[in-house]
């Protein structure tokens, strides 16, 4: 396997270096609790479920053995969070993803609640907005398989072998994911955009 | 994969090798060169291009200022709620446990094996003091340690004080 500094960092780690530790939370707080955010929706839940993501390989550091690169490893317990996460909204329905938050500034109904972190001339603002739910939309429509892989192309720049590697499939089933994942996200996404 | 000349299906499913750039030189100017020719290739490319560019340019979420320093902070708890079984545990079992066991073996087998000596040892002495009164009747004993044992072991007898006095004034 070529040199990967995170994987050397995580073998720091398994040695009991906090510092280390510290350095790949800090590389990877970003995408992780993106990737969480996509599936839960919440983005306070997103950062308590990412916060056991990274507690999870602290005491798992002893296990971890370099046969992948670092991010896989990562991305694959984050993965399992979020899967363990849905499967607990489905046996308690009020915390249902499905349930839509509405929107206090025009009252429409988003499938997230969105952070609204950026300053914007209106227009502008209200155009991003827009895009912005209904990208949201259209990932939330996703099957889970398609936007875990989305979303670890998108936030990880992830390659393919990689994403295989999470999602415990083939090559060849996750080049077919992905291929369907997008036709998804084009057809959701046509009505609203120009090309 | 290089095709002499592309079809729609081949260019179609070089779609997302295209945009994410996993397309070597040659195959890459194959492709493009079948969206210029191509109206309806053309056009379902840029719906693909422009769907993925707009979910790609969604911006991220921030974490929270205090994320990293929160994560460290459970890792101190964790830490300080079971560090012996992080650490302790494994030498516990691996190395101490059975040290302790083999001690407590040893000690044990040495008190049993004292006991038992120690047993043999009162059970002659007693046998010999038993047979004191018959060794020195006999008087065969020629060996002066051994009577001066027996005479420590064996219980004193009683002194008749006027016996004293006459065996005394007799031997006077």
């Amino acid at each position: 396997m070529p040199f990967d500094p995170d994987t050397e960092l995580m073998l720091q780690v398994r040695r009991g270096n906090r510092a280390a530790f510290e350095a790949l939370v800090v590389k990877y707080q970003r995408p992780v609790i993106n990737t969480i955010f996509r599936s839960v929706g919440d983005l306070a839940e997103a950062e308590d479920l990412a916060q056991n993501v990274f507690v999870q390989v602290w005491k798992s550091r002893g296990r971890y053995m370099p046969t992948a690169k670092f991010s896989t490893w990562l991305f694959t317990i984050v993965r399992n969070t979020c899967l363990n996460e849905v499967r607990r909204r489905a046996r308690h329905p009020a915390d249902s993803l499905d349930k839509p938050v509405k929107d206090a500034a025009d009252g429409s109904e988003s499938p997230w609640q969105i952070p609204d972190q950026q300053a914007k001339p209106p227009s502008e603002e209200a155009l991003a907005a827009e895009l912005r739910k209904r990208v949201d939309t259209a990932l939330a429509a996703l099957p889970e398989a398609q936007r875990t892989a989305m979303l670890l192309l998108r936030h990880q720049n992830m390659p393919y072998e990689e994403i295989a590697k999470v999602m415990r499939c083939s090559l060849s089933a996750t080049k077919s994911v992905i291929h369907r994942a997008r036709a998804m996200l084009r057809d959701q996404l046509k009505p609203y955009l120009r090309p | 994969m290089r095709f002499l000349e592309m079809n729609c299906t081949q260019c179609q499913a070089e779609f997302d090798h295209l945009l994410d750039g996993r397309l070597d030189a040659p195959v890459s100017a194959q492709v493009r060169r079948h969206l210029v020719d191509c109206p309806g290739c053309g056009a379902a490319w840029r719906d693909y291009e422009v769907a993925w560019t707009a979910f790609a340019s969604v911006p991220e979420i921030e974490p929270s200022s205090n994320f990293v320093a929160r994560v460290m902070n459970q890792i101190d708890r964790v830490e300080n709620e079971a560090p012996a079984r992080v650490w302790f545990f494994p030498v516990l079992w691996r190395w101490v446990a059975p040290a302790m066991a083999a001690i407590m073996l040893l000690a044990a087998g040495t008190g049993v094996w004292m006991k038992v000596q120690h047993d043999a040892d009162q059970a002659v002495s007693q046998e010999l003091a038993a047979n004191l009164p018959v060794v020195q009747h006999l008087d065969l004993l020629k060996d002066f340690d051994i009577i001066a044992e027996l005479d420590r072991i064996a219980p004193q007898p009683e002194r008749d004080p006027i016996e004293e006095m006459l065996n005394a004034l007799w031997n006077s």
